[in-house]
């Protein structure tokens, strides 16, 4: 795994802490309230989900970098 | 309900299949082939994290305070972004050294501290029991909701109730498959197949029942929610639900990140348990996948209790029981079973590879009286510690069930244990990224973190359970508020685990640096510090042992702790390697030693292998000389490469310059050949007309007057270019090879024009062109050769006549001042010169055909001279569009004041 690549899972783990946590959820859990019942649980899975689609495209899946070598 | 024995049945039943799953995985691996090599299988074992605290313990706590159950898998989803940069390098510094468990990796890293390993040891077996209890606690609830209250406390009348059998079962199963090997890094194939196996367990289940509550019992999530806002409890969906502030959130989501990391069990299945480095990737992405899947039917599932009124740890069980489902209900027990001991069968091998490697065998080995290392056969030795380990822990965790933990929900057990694994977290993270990290802080900040988590933590539970006063926690001991457990100095209105994640993460961390920063480290703390660091370059080289023994002395030492076939195994190994045979007489060299204290470390910890070996190595301790020498020579060995290096770049570069200078020569050679076939054509046209008609004019005499007059004036025309062409070649030639005789003074530029026009008046009057001049200027002194610019400016008045229409043509000629330069324009009203064109013209033999010009005129090198002649004396030659809309050929001449100066320059130049 390459310089790049393990600085983007860190970057990546740095924005998913920020998404898992205030101010991100102050809004939504202030969206739930008002507006739509469920919305911060939601939003915690579908920021969930996002991340581990972009960890999948950083480190190319299972074998992806070593077809790439 | 269920009857007790299909109970009692399918659980031993199921853990058979585990017992025989776990067989066929070590006997593929005995015949060589890996079944747990695998991404799939390490993400799956990585998933022994999720226990029966999440399969009953997040639904119950969901059902009071919403999502507050997600820190606990959010922070080890972040870690596994991260498995690539932490976990990789982990991996690498563990196969490096030959580490066993978490303990060992700690006590490798700072000085192969025997104390440290022993304290790592001591906090993660008294940490974990409260978590051993919290899955035996789960199993016997379970058991009392699906078959009754009375079975789980007694079970066909014999006296022991199920969580002992439960514990028995488990203490059997992992002492069958954690301690069949002496060699802790030898993987456990088998058990790791099978907690992969659990995994899959685990997670289908929560799914089945999860699907069947979610759809089969209600019409979905939306349906779910509905009926939530119809009874008023939508704030389980808020964080205003979670009872808990932002800080809470953080605090959670932090420990459980760190407890991720510093966890045994999850350091013996990311890490000892590991057969190739590459699966980290896939479980980068792979292990969150499986956290959110395994989560996904929480809320809804605690939903589903609050609207029938079936509440605590065991809705997942009571909840389909409730609603006459009692194969759902069982379907439960079977996951929960599943997940518990998993975490069990993990911990308990981990803890006692610890226990045997870093806390028992270290002091036994150091007590003189009992001659172990002179002992002939120790493996029966270490196993049977092991094996006593793993029953210790756990009848340790039944007993901390029945005597506090049955007051508490599983979720705050569980927090309890990863508060104290987590103190590792700051030890493992400085081992990897900070040199100047020492053993005496190691041990100051785990002690300050471990004492603080006691306080906080375990005497409030101690208190609430009844086995202290439980006005400790109100008034403080001895009536000192300050010294309140929930309230430490004051510390109020926090979360009891938010407060003592505070209090004993930071104190951990502050003790820890200061005390590094402060205390002097050892040599072999210096030097271990600079392997685990540098890891990557470490792996390459490093011997750093100077001792004196003999191989003989070395295979009888391995003997005892590996037994003969393993050790005659070895040496033969390293015999082939080496090429040559090891006699017994031999020196050992530092390799050999080293690779039979790594060979050690395996069966025994870092430590210890360092104790035994010792015994036998007559080791010279390397002092800080010893290593200002190595560095030393490292250092000039580093200087010479990079010496090597420079030079190798030099070679490099003057490679590349002849490379250039090669091509730039070939171009050359191009042009030249070039140029002597555009010349021999030139020379060859006018020669054949002369030849063609000499030969007439001979041949001929006869020829009437007027033909022979025409013949002869052709004849004299054809000589007369040929002579041009031939003094432009020779003036080129000249030019180009620095042999022009330049006579240069300053002269007046205006003037120079003026006598060019005047001696092409003739030209212009026989062409009917109409020349028009505009002197910006009156005078224009420069310093040049003034026959040369006559030159240029003739060559131009003559390529602008030649393209004129005949009898309208138009020639305007301008000199005007630039400040430094004057410029000189010729422009006529001729057909142009296409602009693609335009910088072409000013090469050798380079004309510019068109339709009025349909054949080129001239020698094709009148250009080229003057663009020679101009740049000769610093100036610039260009071609543009005309305002006449032919062609303007401008041309620049230094200033003689701009020339004066810059002369001195270039002559220094």
């Amino acid at each position: 795994m390459n310089e790049t690549t393990r600085n983007r899972l860190v970057v990546l783990a740095i924005v998913a802490a920020l998404l898992f946590g205030y101010p991100t959820f102050a809004v939504f859990d202030a969206f739930g309230r008002c507006c739509l019942a469920g919305a911060l649980p939601l939003w915690i899975f579908l920021a969930w989900a996002t991340v581990i689609a972009c960890t999948f495209a950083i480190v190319g899946g299972r074998t992806g970098e070593r077809r790439r070598r | 309900m269920i009857a007790v024995s299909v109970g009692v049945a399918t659980a031993i039943l199921y853990l058979a299949l585990l017992f025989a799953l776990a067989s066929w995985g070590d006997r593929q691996a005995d015949r060589g082939q890996s079944v747990i090599d695998h991404p799939l299988i390490y993400t799956l074992s990585l998933a022994v994290y999720f226990t029966a605290w999440t399969f009953f313990g997040s639904v119950g706590l969901a059902q009071g305070a919403g999502i507050a159950f997600l820190p606990i898998y959010l922070g080890p989803t972040i870690v596994a972004l991260l498995f690539p940069v932490l976990l990789a390098r982990m991996l690498r510094i563990a196969r490096a050294y030959g580490i066993t468990s978490i303990a060992d990796f700690i006590a490798a890293r700072y000085g192969k501290s025997s104390l440290l390993g022993g304290l790592v040891t001591s906090v993660a077996m008294i940490g974990i029991v409260p978590y051993v209890s919290l899955q035996l606690k789960a199993v016997a609830s379970s058991v009392d909701a699906l078959f009754g209250p009375s079975v789980s406390h007694t079970l066909a009348g014999w006296g022991p109730d199920t969580a002992l059998l439960v514990t028995l079962l488990l203490a059997l199963f992992s002492i069958l498959f954690g301690t069949r090997h002496i060699d802790a890094t030898e993987h456990h194939q088998g058990m790791v197949l099978a907690i992969a196996f659990e995994s899959v367990v685990k997670l289908a289940t929560f799914l089945a029942v999860g699907a069947f509550v979610t759809w089969g019992l209600y019409d979905g999530i939306g349906d779910l929610v509905v009926r939530l806002e119809a009874i008023g409890r939508t704030e389980l969906l808020t964080f205003a639900g979670t009872g808990m502030t932002y800080l809470d959130w953080f605090a959670h989501t932090l420990l459980a990140a760190l407890a991720f990391v510093a966890l045994p069990r999850q350091f013996q299945v990311a890490v000892i348990e590991n057969v190739d480095p590459d699966h980290v990737r896939t479980a980068s992405w792979l292990f969150p996948l499986y956290t959110l899947v395994i989560n996904v039917f929480v809320l809804p599932v605690a939903i589903a209790g609050v609207l029938s009124g079936v509440s605590g740890d065991m809705t997942m069980v009571r909840l389909p029981l409730a609603e006459g489902f009692p194969l759902i209900a069982f379907l439960a027990f079977v996951g929960g079973l599943s997940a518990a001991t998993a975490m069990v069968i993990v911990e308990t091998i981990a803890i006692s590879t610890m226990i045997s490697n870093d806390l028992v065998m270290p002091v036994l080995l150091r007590i003189e009286r009992l001659r172990l290392a002179r002992r002939p056969d120790l493996t029966g030795l270490v196993l049977a510690i092991r094996r006593l380990s793993i029953f210790g822990i756990l009848l340790a965790g039944y007993a901390f069930f029945h005597l506090v933990a049955e007051q508490f929900q599983l979720v705050s057990i569980g927090l309890i244990s990863f508060a104290a694994v987590a103190q590792f977290a700051p030890l493992i993270l400085f081992a990897l990224y900070w040199r100047e990290a020492s053993r005496a802080g190691a041990v100051a900040g785990l002690l300050a973190g471990f004492a603080i988590w006691l306080y906080t933590l375990v005497v409030p539970a101690f208190a609430l359970a009844g086995w202290l006063d439980p006005q400790i926690l109100e008034a403080g001991p001895f009536d000192i508020a300050l010294l309140r457990p929930q309230a430490l100095f004051g510390l109020e209105g926090l979360a009891p685990v938010t407060h003592a994640v505070l209090w004993s993460l930071g104190t951990n961390l502050v003790v820890f640096v200061t005390v590094s920063l402060l205390s002097r480290r050892s040599d072999l703390e210096r030097l271990q510090g600079m392997l685990y660091v540098d890891v990557d370059q470490a792996e390459r080289s490093t011997r750093l042992w100077r001792g004196e023994t003999r191989v003989a002395a070395l295979k009888e030492l391995l003997v005892r702790f590996l037994g003969q076939e393993a050790t005659a195994a070895l040496f033969a190994r390293e015999e082939r390697r080496r090429g040559h045979r090891l006699e017994a007489g031999d020196r050992a060299d530092a390799e050999l030693v080293q690779l039979a204290e790594r060979q050690l470390a395996r069966a025994i910890g870092a430590a210890s292998a360092r104790i035994v070996v010792g015994s036998v190595v007559r080791g010279e301790v390397i002092g800080p000389d010893a290593l200002l020498e190595i560095l030393d020579e490292t250092s000039q060995a580093i200087e010479a490469s990079q010496r090597l290096e420079q030079k190798s770049r030099e070679l490099e570069r003057l490679a590349a310059e002849l490379r250039e200078a090669n091509e730039r020569l070939r171009q050359l050679d191009q042009l030249k050949d070039d140029f002597i076939a555009t010349v021999s054509h030139e020379l060859r046209t006018p020669l054949t007309a002369i030849r063609s008609f000499s030969e007439i004019l001979l041949d001929n005499p006869d020829l009437p007057q007027e033909e022979r007059q025409r013949f002869v004036e052709i004849i004299v025309h054809e000589t007369e270019r040929l002579t041009r062409l031939i003094d432009d070649v020779l003036d080129l030639s000249r030019i180009e090879s620095g042999r022009m005789e330049w006579q240069v003074t300053e002269c007046d530029l205006r003037a120079i024009v003026e006598d060019a026009i005047r001696r092409c008046e003739g030209l212009f009057r026989e062409h009917g062109i109409e020349v028009t001049a505009d002197f910006g200027v009156s005078r224009a002194p420069v310093r040049c050769d003034r026959d040369r610019i006559v030159q240029v400016l003739l060559n131009l008045f003559s390529n602008a006549a030649k393209f004129v229409p005949a009898g309208q043509g138009r020639i305007h000629i301008e000199l005007r001042n630039l400040g430094t330069d004057y410029l000189v324009r010729v422009e006529d009203n001729g057909p142009g010169v296409p602009k693609e064109m335009r910088e072409a013209i000013f090469e050798k033999f380079r004309q510019v055909t068109s339709a009025l010009t349909d054949k080129p005129r001239g020698s094709g090198l009148g250009l080229a001279i003057c663009r020679e002649i101009v740049q000769h004396f610093r100036g610039r030659i260009w071609c543009e569009e005309s305002r006449l809309g032919g062609a303007a050929i401008c041309f620049t001449l230094l200033q003689a004041a701009a020339a004066a100066e810059a002369e001195p320059r270039r002559r220094v130049a």
